[in-house]
């Protein structure tokens, strides 16, 4: 399933090093460094899962399990928060 | 619109006459109890029978009964009804007091009773003047450039405040509150300038003061939480704006946390660091 970024319904601005995120329907912030950022910047409605991984494994020593099940918890996390659809 | 442009329509429409207000307004937005809005109208009703409505090109009526003082007409005028104002004409208020240096302004920001006016009166004995107190609004009509156009002419400050930086009042702000007006010593900034340096002020240091800059998402959440009397810029502005505004302002201005410890005998040496700061003395 590819994942896409909702951005009929967030707004995003870089600042520094870092990505804060507002849900336009509930008015929730949220912010994003470091991996979160990393995984964040390859979501372009093309990858799933498993092709975030790899992509993220170009630029970080990582265990493929390892990796899978934290990008896996991060996009839970931003679905639930309404950042990124399932497709 | 220029800047002075944009200084001439505030003061217009903080013009105010008595008249009738009403009870309501047809096209609020959002209504409380005490206030509502709309694109182009505000109403403040208070508890104690003042009330203000503003009208968008039309300016300020005020009804009140008798026992309210002109004190406390002006107080709310300048203050809710000021930034009602700065908010539905597209200006920006926030809840800042400060002062310009060499053509750029540093302003204080915090909680209610952190010392953002405090700070800018004593740096006003230190040649600083002062560029607004309480609210200062700025303009983003200019991409490059955030900003302040100057404010109230006068400082507000509570009498340990005022002990604090030797100033002598001018007047009571209300009657029945220990607070008083002042007019700093540095005078006024009465030109339109850039605001450089917001600062938001700690008070949880226990000895040391410390300047710590701030970075990232936190810039955003800083800005944010500086507006004033943002629940009324949430409801009338469209979301995305309001994020891009705390954006731009977050990318455009540098942002400190300036804490000390809020203890009398160590006053002025927060002051001194802080004028030292700005001046780079």
């Amino acid at each position: 399933m590819t994942l896409r970024k909702a951005t009929s319904r967030l707004a995003e601005t870089e600042i520094d090093d870092e990505i804060v995120l507002m849900n336009i329907d509930t008015g929730h912030f949220h912010a994003l460094r470091n991996t979160g950022l990393a995984i964040w910047k390859l979501i372009d409605g093309t990858r799933d899962i498993n092709a975030l991984c790899d992509a993220l494994r170009q630029s970080y020593a990582v265990d493929p399990d390892v990796c899978a099940i934290e990008v896996d918890r991060f996009i839970n996390l931003m679905v639930e928060a309404g950042f990124v659809e399932r497709r | 619109m220029t800047f002075a442009q944009s200084m001439a329509l505030l003061a217009d429409e903080s013009m105010m006459r008595e008249g009738e207000t009403p009870e309501t307004l047809p096209n609020a937005l959002n209504e409380t109890p005490n206030y509502a809005i709309a694109r182009d109208a505000f109403l403040l009703k208070l508890p104690s029978g003042l009330h203000f409505y503003y009208r968008q090109g039309k300016g300020v009526t005020v009804s009140y009964p008798d026992d309210v003082s002109h004190l406390e007409v002006s107080l709310f005028l300048n203050g809710s009804v000021y930034g009602a104002i700065a908010w539905i004409n597209g200006l920006v208020p926030l809840h800042a007091s400060g002062v310009a240096h060499r053509g750029q302004v540093h302003a204080f920001t915090g909680h209610s009773g952190a010392g953002k006016s405090t700070l800018a009166a004593a740096l006003g004995k230190r040649d600083l003047p002062l560029l607004a107190d309480d609210v200062m609004v700025l303009d983003l009509s200019d991409p490059d450039v955030v900003m302040c156009l100057p404010g109230h002419k006068q400082l507000k400050l509570w009498r340990d405040a005022l002990e604090m930086t030797g100033y002598e009042a001018a007047g009571q702000v209300r009657e029945d509150m220990d607070k008083y007006y002042i007019a700093p010593d540095s005078g006024f900034n009465a030109e339109p300038t850039p605001l450089s340096h917001l600062y938001f002020l700690e008070d949880g240091a226990k000895e040391n003061i410390a300047f710590s800059p701030v970075t990232g998402a936190q810039r955003f959440n800083f800005v944010r939480t500086s507006f004033y009397r943002s629940q009324f810029c949430a409801a009338i502005a469209d979301s995305r704006d309001m994020f891009a505004t705390v954006a731009r302002i977050a990318q455009q201005v540098t942002i400190t946390r300036f804490d000390r410890p809020r203890r009398k005998e160590v006053f002025d040496q927060g002051v001194n660091a802080m004028a030292a700061r700005i001046t780079g003395g």
